[in-house]
């Protein structure tokens, strides 16, 4: 018989084994498939993505003695990772066919991937946190680090995996501090425990410090961004389109419910130290993108002043703030993924080479329809309305003003307006210059669809935005 | 068909653009879908003139519905006294600006077709649009169909005169989206209803301290004064004026700029009276700088297309005069001086565009004595050369004429200075056009063409209407009485329930 008590834990943990099942169902699929048929696996993963979608149930469902819930916040950001799978993919195959990388261990391993995300939004409990911590970031310096026979990318993995243990070390450092001062980590817990002795402990602001900056590694908050950009240069470009988004989105959803459920009696604290990473993140991003030669290299830095937007929703502690940053991370996550994808279809020699702005000179003659594509996830990235990207930043400084903090708004739309430049910078080349390099383009159907539906996206979401923001409009954790 | 008449305007250009990008090849093809495209557009506003109920100062033709509920978000446009002549401009400039490319846009003819209509969508949506979100869509919607326009099919230094006019009016932008936001949470708190409805937020101006009020006037003053443009923000103008193709010159000088003056009327004015009223005289100062400066840096271009760019900042700084002056008259003639200023410069772009054509240069230097062959055009040239300097009988001369009146209601000191504004601009033009068409021939223009039918069929309109303001103004005014007299009492009980 089952107890309802073990109803309740299965049911909350139901979309995770059911994501863990497909997993392996994909290891299975990839032994049957032969050699050519490596793509095969990934459709497959995004038909599983889908199901597991479709098959979610509404929540919230809370389990195992309050250490795992499964509420429609984990179901939107378990959206966007699906969306990010299916966009990788699709954008992906084409892409290591050419580079003789496709093989079906890289959409398994991402597969995996998604569990561990799921694990770090659904957590309210630091070791089930740190469980799927580290299940998405194994899988993540794997994926850096694929192409075996490519320095670069040997590095990028490398130095992941560096900076990652690095990370959780302090994290785990400073969690032993808050275990040892409040007896739990289960996140309400903490929470009256911290309510009940105060904040005040120097043991306790010692601790949390640690963990932030452990969370601040994750999200590559400036001054604790330093591996990004190389890890995102040197990884196969499709999946550093994933890793701007997918980890980064995960890392989102945990560290607000950390903050907002844990540690919210401290918020007086960790507000102060968010509001200086907000400011130093979206600044230094952006003035660091704008003297990028690197496309890929620019977008890491573009990456890293995305956190710096997203964090004023976080410091805003309000509920419009949390559906701000959701709302932001959902349509950053396909723009952002589309501007991948488009730059892993280019491949002439300013491309192979190193990457250079100037490979995307005169794409406008070449491919008129892909340009367009790409000027629209340029614009959309800059926040220009009427496009996707306007709406996220839109409902970021209604949070923000919301929550008088006019400054910090004001720091962030001149910082948005600064962006704008580096974001041009590819449209000038695309549109107004003479082709530099022989401009070769593989456009097949997987790599076309997805900037088909990230472009669509992106004009479809901000000229009709509701649909998205009814999605989040009641999400709180 | 007339109660959705406006969403029709808006998004006719839009639709239109989107069927030929589906199902018409061909550069030719699509430059002809175009025109008609645009000449059906301006076929529709004659119907929206007519229909106009010019004794009330309502909004007309309201179109209302929910866009994005969550947030009090709603599709909202309609049309007033104000904003008619706007709309009128907008299309009228539009189908010329297409005839005039003709021949002129030689690459890549199709995008730049498809980039005008999509621009045109986004110029009638800003003068329609009374919801704030819609708004700045639509104003920011513009930016990049410009951008991309002056960028491809621009001069020498496209890019960066193109960079620096979106950066420039980016900047301007966004602390206003700042504003709007503040002004909905400021209407929510005072009302309960969260709404980004224009007409509910300017209702509520009383109600707006002195100190909000000057906040939220500068961060709009900002956007709208780069957009007129006004004195120090000006410096993007001459850069994107010149590199243009004429088609951009003419839309930017003939519609661009007038969105920042209709912003001070629509917002600022009777949003932030208290702050209007109190800024009054830095406004005017501000103004005449732009008169006098404007008009002396034009004096010594060498650049036609510089000249007439800096003889805009001259011009644009009597609308902004006129409209800060606060009264009837200085409203009145500050509209009717952005509607002229649109039809004159419009057509001396134009005009220099056609020239261009025929001599690739346009440095006063080169040029001498060419009305000899080209007498035709050298008559039009002069008409609208006196039509710039202000001379009566023709439309400039009747809004500079109320605005002078207005501001010395206002501020006779100012209104001294300003008047001398049109003898400068007497001295600029006329030199420049002694420079050009008169002395003796360059032999180098001794078989110049003058201009052609298609030529003459697009400036044709645009003479009819320069003559008819001058002669017939009430036309052109009658529309705007209600409003305007509606606005000044808006803003002065207001202004003064705050006192």
């Amino acid at each position: 018989m089952m107890t309802p008590q073990l109803f309740n834990d299965i049911i909350t943990v139901y979309p995770e084994i059911l994501m863990t099942i497909f997993a392996l169902t994909l290891i299975v699929i990839d032994v049957v498939a032969g050699d050519k048929m490596k793509a095969s696996v990934g459709y497959f993963g995004i038909a599983f993505v889908a199901l597991v979608a479709l098959l979610c149930p509404a929540g919230p469902f809370i389990g195992f003695n309050n250490m795992l819930i499964w509420d429609n916040f984990s179901y939107v950001f378990f959206l966007i990772f699906a969306m990010a799978y299916t966009l990788t993919t699709l954008g992906s195959i084409e892409y290591l066919k050419d580079k003789n990388m496709l093989k079906g261990e890289i959409y398994i391993v991402m597969f995996f991937s998604l569990i561990g995300m799921m694990f770090m939004v659904s957590a309210n409990d630091l070791t089930i946190f740190y469980v799927g911590l580290e299940t998405m970031a194994i899988s993540m310096y794997v994926l850096a680090g694929f192409n075996k026979h490519c320095l670069k990318s040997n590095e990028a993995g490398v130095k992941y995996f560096l900076m990652g243990a690095f990370s959780s070390g302090i994290f785990l450092y400073g969690l032993s501090f808050i275990y040892g001062l409040t007896g739990s980590l289960t996140y309400t817990d903490i929470a009256a425990a911290l309510q009940g002795h105060g904040s005040d402990s120097l043991g306790i602001k010692f601790g949390l410090l640690l963990m932030l900056v452990g969370f601040a590694f994750k999200i590559s908050a400036v001054p604790f961004h330093m591996w990004a950009p190389d890890v995102y240069t040197g990884s196969p470009t499709p999946i550093a389109g994933f890793m701007t988004v997918a980890p980064k989105a995960a890392a989102f959803g945990a560290l607000i419910r950390f903050t907002w459920v844990a540690i919210a009696p401290a918020s007086e604290q960790w507000t102060l130290f968010f509001t200086i990473l907000a400011v130093l993140t979206m600044t230094y991003g952006n003035l660091v993108a704008l003297a990028q030669e690197n496309v890929k290299r620019m977008l890491a830095y573009s990456a890293i002043a995305h956190a710096g937007y997203m964090l004023i929703g976080l410091v805003t502690m309000t509920p419009e703030g949390i559906r701000a940053i959701t709302l932001y991370m959902l349509i950053y996550s396909f723009m952002n993924i589309g501007a991948f994808t488009v730059i892993s279809m280019l491949k002439n020699k300013g491309m192979i080479d190193d990457e250079r702005i100037e490979s995307f000179a005169g794409l406008s003659k070449k491919n008129p329809l892909v340009a367009l594509a790409m000027l629209l996830f340029m614009f959309s990235l800059a926040g220009i309305p009427p496009l996707a990207g306007f709406v996220g930043k839109f409902y970021i400084f209604i949070a923000a003003i919301k929550a008088e903090i006019y400054w910090l708004a004001i720091v962030g739309v001149l910082n948005s307006a600064l962006a704008c430049y580096y974001y041009m910078r590819v449209t000038i080349f695309m549109y107004f210059k003479e082709p530099e390099y022989e401009t070769e383009l593989t456009l097949k159907a997987p790599s076309f669809i997805a900037t088909f539906i990230a472009a669509v996206l992106v004009v479809l979401v901000g000229f009709f935005p509701s649909f998205f923001v009814n999605l989040v409009s009641s999400l709180t954790v | 068909m007339m109660e959705n008449i406006l969403s029709i305007l808006i998004f006719f250009p839009l639709v239109a653009a989107f069927v030929i990008f589906l199902f018409l090849r061909g550069g030719k093809t699509t430059m002809w879908a175009t025109f008609i495209a645009t000449i059906i557009e301006f076929i529709l506003t004659i119907p929206l003139m007519t229909s106009f109920d010019k004794t009330t100062a309502a909004m007309q033709f309201v179109e209302k519905a929910d866009w994005i509920p969550a947030l009090g978000i709603q599709y909202y446009v309609g049309v007033d006294g104000i904003s008619i002549l706007m709309i009128f401009l907008t299309t009228l400039l539009t189908a010329i600006a297409v005839l005039g490319s003709f021949t002129y846009i030689q690459k890549r003819q199709r995008e730049f077709y498809l980039a005008l209509l999509v621009l045109e969508t986004g110029m009638v949506g800003v003068f329609l649009a009374l919801d704030f979100f819609l708004f700045y869509i639509f104003w920011e919607a513009m930016l990049i169909p410009m951008y991309l326009i002056i960028g491809v099919w621009g001069g020498k230094r496209r890019i960066y005169a193109a960079v620096k006019f979106f950066l420039y009016t980016l900047a301007g932008s966004v602390l206003m989206m700042l504003a709007i936001i503040a002004l909905f949470f400021k209407h929510g708190e005072i009302t309960g209803i969260y709404t980004f409805d224009i007409m509910a937020i300017t209702a509520q101006a009383v109600k707006y301290t002195a100190g909000f009020q000057t906040v939220i006037f500068l961060a709009f003053f900002l956007g709208f004064a780069i957009k007129v443009p006004m004195f120090p923000v000006h410096t993007w103008l001459p850069d994107a004026h010149v590199e243009a193709p004429t088609a951009g010159s003419v839309i930017l000088a003939g519609v661009l700029l007038k969105m920042g003056t209709y912003g001070f009327l629509r917002f600022c004015l009777p949003i932030t009276p208290a702050a209007s009223i109190s800024f009054m005289p830095f406004v005017a100062i501000l103004s005449v700088i732009a008169i006098v400066y404007g008009a002396l840096v034009a004096m010594v271009q060498s650049d036609v297309k510089k000249l007439v760019a800096y003889s805009s900042v001259s011009h644009m700084g009597f609308v902004t005069l006129g409209i800060y002056a606060i009264n009837q008259a200085g409203i009145e003639g500050g509209i009717l001086q952005m509607f002229n200023h649109g039809i004159i410069t419009g057509a001396l772009f134009l005009l220099i565009g056609a020239i261009y054509e025929r001599t690739h240069t346009r440095e006063i230097s080169e040029y001498g004595g060419i009305a000899a062959s080209v007498p035709m055009f050298a008559t039009i040239f002069l008409i609208f050369t006196m039509g710039s300097i202000g001379l009566p009988g023709m439309g400039a001369f009747i809004g500079e004429f109320l605005v002078l009146v207005g501001a010395f209601e206002a501020f006779s000191d100012y209104a001294i200075i300003a008047a001398s504004g049109v003898i400068f601009a007497a001295v600029y033009m006329l030199w420049m056009y002694q420079r050009v068409l008169y002395e003796s021939l360059n032999k180098r223009w001794e078989d110049l063409k003058d201009m052609n039918l298609r030529e003459i069929i697009y400036i044709m309109p645009l003479l009819i209407i320069v003559f008819w303001v001058g002669i017939y103004p009430e036309t052109f005014t009658s529309y705007m009485h209600e409003s305007v007299k509606h606005l000044v009492e808006q803003v002065f009980t207001a202004g003064v329930a705050m006192k």
